[in-house]
């Protein structure tokens, strides 16, 4: 059995033996390396330690949170838009080929005070925008589930290198739907906390109001820990709320009977896949046959919440890009005359196109003459779709949905239709236009190509929303990827 | 330029540095004069990841410095991104204020002939300063300093209602006055950069409709430019007028050296800053608690201090401004005359504007109330109005009780009396004196005798100096006249 299928496998190992974190680590290693070998490789990672130490990192003394031990000795992948001294981050960019931050994202160093050992760092699209993983600099990520398609994306390469069983657990991070889209299209679980929840301080930011780090596992359990290992207040993010740490230990799958579960109509829509209706179809019957109460809800700004989301998260990206320049670090054109010589080029050259065509939108949604068209406007729509939300979550426990209108899709397939990619994001980006939690656990899968359903539930509510997730994802009994043999 | 029907109208944009130990959105100490890019970190750098936090202390002190300007301190109010590309700019845009400014409609009352006038001010706002490109010291390159990136800054934005570039110049004093002295919330040293203007100008004609303008014109470093820079404007703005143009807004750069503005911008090139709320920071809020702390220990407006030394201590404007110039100084007169009546606060304002602030300068001491208690210059004043001193034994006296350690007024009369320092009018006493001086200068008496009258204050000199500064001037002055009348009988 793969030791590094879960933490409980992982620490199994570690206290078996002496050596058991030499050992840990080597296998970790040896499948990532693995991950880029071959005629159609996986390519997870972007950096990866050179060697495997024989004495994993200790919790530091001071780790408050009860989680700390959980993760002592665990090698956990890190997406490589996370600021981290020991690796490069890149953000997947050319532009920041090769650069090293002189400093580390608090959530990595909650990772290493809790104990766990960074194995390296995963491939994203260029800067978290993208739904594919296609839109990184250094090349695609392949889905481990079937490598002709693509593993979704901005997250791609930490849920590929989880779901290939590198590692257990790998954070990601979310704007628009990074982290649960690629585990529904890997068939593992995505968390996004609540805003506020984990500190972005050190997450290199695409769009601020919007910007999450979350967690890709295997089992709601393991990431519910690797959550409460990153999560709590941060002096450095004036965004970061003071609240305790969701508890894993609160998390349980026991209790099904007598929860309400909301089912909004319009993520069932005429663009929602028929294998992935019929998966939802048959875990609706299971929840219904457990006693859970289904009841049909309405989202009506869900179609709008996706033309918003494009309006703002361009807007805030092409303020959050505007500091690569090429002046202080990053890339910088060789041999310019001009100052505009050196930002044309500089940025002409750094950048791909698709970060290209969001700047260029977000700062024409910005421009004092379509301000109040796009931006103003999009911002309203914004607290109607949290209003919808909310008031939907006054009514029932969670909300549970499709997290992707289809299956993992074939590489190249959207590329040259931006607005086909965008539509991957369909589902998932009301959650984080409101903030809220929101969970994909794997339901089953269309011809071998997982699908993910999808839970939300009110700000702060994670310990709720894992119980429920852990216990559809006992229910569905659905077997990860590795069962079949991949990773 | 009343010959073209036209005024000058004025308005002031001041940026204010905030002394606070660290920079507004992290924990580098905000120093001047460090050595270049030493005083820097992934926030104020723009490094990937970084994210800004809020310094409550520049919160505290861009608060006090709204409630010393009279404004109304807004309990929300929100930051915003202005977005603009250049190489001191490392986030490529800087965290300010916009819609929501933390305080609106203030006011600050400047000294004029009149007795002075009321300049509304829009807004006051708390915003980042940039860095400093220096592009003159390579020949083709330009050199990047970023120790100043994030220093704390008010942002300070007049009515265009100011008349003449003189008028502005004393807006400034003014307002360097209360951050500086009042608030205390600046150090406003302008060659530092802690206290910068930008003004624009236009040109109206009687009915208020604008000739020319609005010019804005940059880089004023110092008072005196502000004043300078204005008038060359002005001059400049009514001279196409006169020639018959109607020149536009535009924005010009001052030439201190040449003494003349020459163009930077003009309207059509305006830039558009793409304004967007920083999702970064939450929205600012002042509580009641927080306007109290920011209040604490603020003296009134100067021109409120200035006003009541006129009104009820009746001094002259131009003591009353001396006085107020620092709260610490009127506050020290007006404890020393209590309600003593208008001459003994004219006398002791004599005594702090002269012999005591002279002496708190050259001691380098903080407050003239450090030399001496206010009551035992109250003593000293009411001697001097009642005669009993002469100007020059209360100089004399002063210069003793500074070598003392906080004198009562009962040491002021020992001192006054064992120096022997009261005014002598005498008539026995003030003829010995007399004529000793008389006799020590028979040649200037012949003089005076044949009709040089002008020797009399020469006489008067001598006669202090036998007296040793003690003879009642009024007394000897007509005494020595007789006498000098009765030896010619």
């Amino acid at each position: 059995m793969n030791p590094l299928s879960s933490l409980a496998a992982c620490q199994k190992l570690l206290s078996s033996r002496a050596d058991g974190f030499a050992e840990l680590a080597s296998e970790a290693l040896a499948r990532a390396v693995a991950l880029e070998r071959g005629e159609q490789p996986i390519h997870a990672f972007l950096s990866l330690r050179d060697t495997a130490p024989c004495v994993g990192p200790e919790p530091s003394p001071g780790a408050s949170w009860r989680a700390g031990g959980c993760l002592a000795g665990v090698p956990i992948a890190v997406k490589d838009n996370i600021c981290t001294t020991d690796f490069p981050t890149t953000c997947g960019s050319r532009m920041l080929q090769g650069y090293v931050s002189p400093y580390s994202a608090t959530a990595v160093r909650r990772l290493e005070a809790a104990g766990a050992w960074i194995l390296g760092k995963t491939n994203l699209d260029e800067f978290g925008m993208g739904s594919s993983t296609e839109h990184s600099a250094y090349g695609p990520t392949r889905n481990p589930a079937d490598r002709s398609r693509v593993p979704g994306g901005s997250s791609g390469g930490s849920a590929a290198a989880v779901a290939a069983g590198a590692v257990p657990a790998a954070l990601g991070s979310s704007t628009g739907g990074s982290v649960r889209q690629p585990a529904a299209l890997c068939g593992i679980v995505g968390l996004k906390p609540t805003y506020g929840r984990v500190s972005r301080y050190g997450l290199v930011a695409f769009a601020s109001s919007l910007d999450h780090i979350g967690v890709l596992a295997r089992s709601v359990r393991d990431a519910a820990t690797v959550l409460e290992a990153i999560a709590g207040f941060d002096r450095r993010d004036a965004t970061s709320q003071r609240r305790d740490p969701p508890r894993a230990d609160r998390v349980s799958a026991a209790e099904l009977a007598g929860r309400s579960i909301g089912i909004p109509g319009e993520y069932f829509g005429d663009e929602l896949d028929d294998g992935v209706r019929a998966v939802m179809e048959r875990t609706l019957g299971l929840l219904s046959r457990c006693g859970a109460r289904i009841t049909p809800v309405s989202l009506p700004s869900t179609e709008l919440a996706l033309a918003c989301y494009y309006v703002i998260a361009p807007a805030e990206a092409s303020s959050n890009l505007a500091r690569y320049d090429g002046v202080r670090f990053g890339r910088r054109a060789p041999g310019v005359a001009t100052l505009r010589e050196l930002y044309g080029r500089s940025r002409g050259e750094g950048f791909g196109d698709e970060v290209k065509r969001r700047i260029v939108l977000g700062t024409h949604v910005l421009s004092a003459p379509r301000y109040e068209a796009f931006y103003v406007r999009a911002l309203q729509l914004r607290r109607r779709v949290g209003d919808d939300i909310r008031r939907v979550l006054g009514e029932v426990d969670a909300i549970f949905a499709p997290t992707t209108p289809s299956p993992a899709f074939p590489l190249g397939s959207r590329c040259a239709a931006p607005t086909d990619m965008y539509r991957a994001d369909l589902y998932t980006v009301a959650a984080n236009l409101a903030g809220i939690p929101a969970l994909s656990v794997p339901i089953g899968d269309v011809d071998g190509l997982p699908v993910g359903g999808q839970l939300m539930c009110g700000a702060w509510e994670e310990e709720k929303m894992c119980s429920i997730g852990a216990a559809i994802e006992r229910l569905v009994g659905y077997d990860p990827p590795r069962a079949r043999g991949v990773g | 330029m009343s010959d073209l029907g036209t005024g000058t109208v004025i308005g002031l944009e001041v940026h204010v540095r905030l002394a606070t130990v660290t920079k507004l959105f992290c924990g580098c100490p905000a120093v001047f004069g460090a050595s270049p890019n030493s005083r820097v970190c992934p926030m104020c750098l723009g490094l990937p990841g970084a994210l800004p936090t809020l310094n409550g202390d520049a919160v505290r002190l861009a608060v006090r410095a709204a409630l010393a300007l009279g404004y109304r301190v807004e309990r929300t109010s929100e930051f915003v991104r202005k977005q603009y590309f250049y190489p001191d700019l490392p986030k490529g845009y800087q965290i300010t204020q916009y819609a929501h400014p933390l305080a609106r409609q203030g006011s600050l009352r400047v000294p004029d002939a009149a007795g002075g006038r009321r300049v509304p001010l829009r807004r006051l706002q708390l915003e980042e300063d940039a860095g400093k490109s220096v592009h003159d010291q390579l020949e083709s390159s330009s050199l990047l300093d970023f120790n100043r990136c994030g220093l704390p800054l008010i942002e300070i934005v007049t009515e265009p209602v100011l008349r003449s570039p003189s008028e502005a110049r004393a807006f400034l004093v003014r307002l360097r006055q209360v951050l500086e002295r009042y608030a205390r919330v600046s150090d406003c040293r302008m060659e530092e950069g802690e206290l910068r203007a930008d003004a624009n100008i236009s040109l109206v004609d009687s009915g208020g409709v604008t000739r020319a303008g609005r010019v804005e014109v940059k880089n004023l470093n110092s008072f005196a430019h502000v004043e300078r820079a204005l008038a060359v404007e002005e001059r400049r703005l009514a001279a196409r007028v006169a020639e018959g143009h109607a020149p536009g807004a535009e924005t010009r750069l001052y030439d201190a050296e040449a003494r003349k503005t020459r163009a930077l911008r003009g309207k059509e090139e305006v830039l558009d800053y793409r304004y967007m709320p920083e999702p970064d920071l939450p929205p600012l809020r002042i509580d009641e608690a927080s306007l109290r702390a920011a209040a604490d220990g603020l003296p009134p407006a100067p021109a409120e201090v200035e006003r009541r030394l006129i009104e009820h201590h009746g001094l002259s404007p131009q003591e009353a401004a001396r006085i107020a110039n620092t709260p610490g100084r009127a506050a020290y007169l007006e404890a020393t005359v209590a309600d003593g009546g208008l001459p003994l606060a004219r006398t002791a304002s004599g005594l702090v504007l002269g012999q005591l602030a002279a002496e708190r300068k050259r001691r380098g001491l903080e407050s003239e109330a450090d030399l001496l208690p206010p009551a035992a210059l109250r003593r000293l004043a009411q001697l001097r109005l009642d005669g009993r001193l002469s100007a020059r034994t209360a100089a004399r006296a002063l210069e003793l009780l500074f070598r003392l350690r906080e004198p009562s007024p009962s040491d002021v009369d020992e001192l006054v009396a064992s120096r022997q320092l009261t005014q002598v009018a005498e008539p026995a006493e003030l003829e010995r004196w007399i004529r000793q001086a008389l006799a020590a200068h028979p040649g200037e008496v012949e003089r005076y005798r044949a009709g040089e009258e002008r020797l009399l204050g020469y006489f008067m000199g001598e006669v202090m100096r036998a007296s040793s500064g003690r003879a009642d001037p009024r007394a000897a002055t007509l005494l020595l006249r007789a006498l000098l009348r009765s030896a010619e009988g």
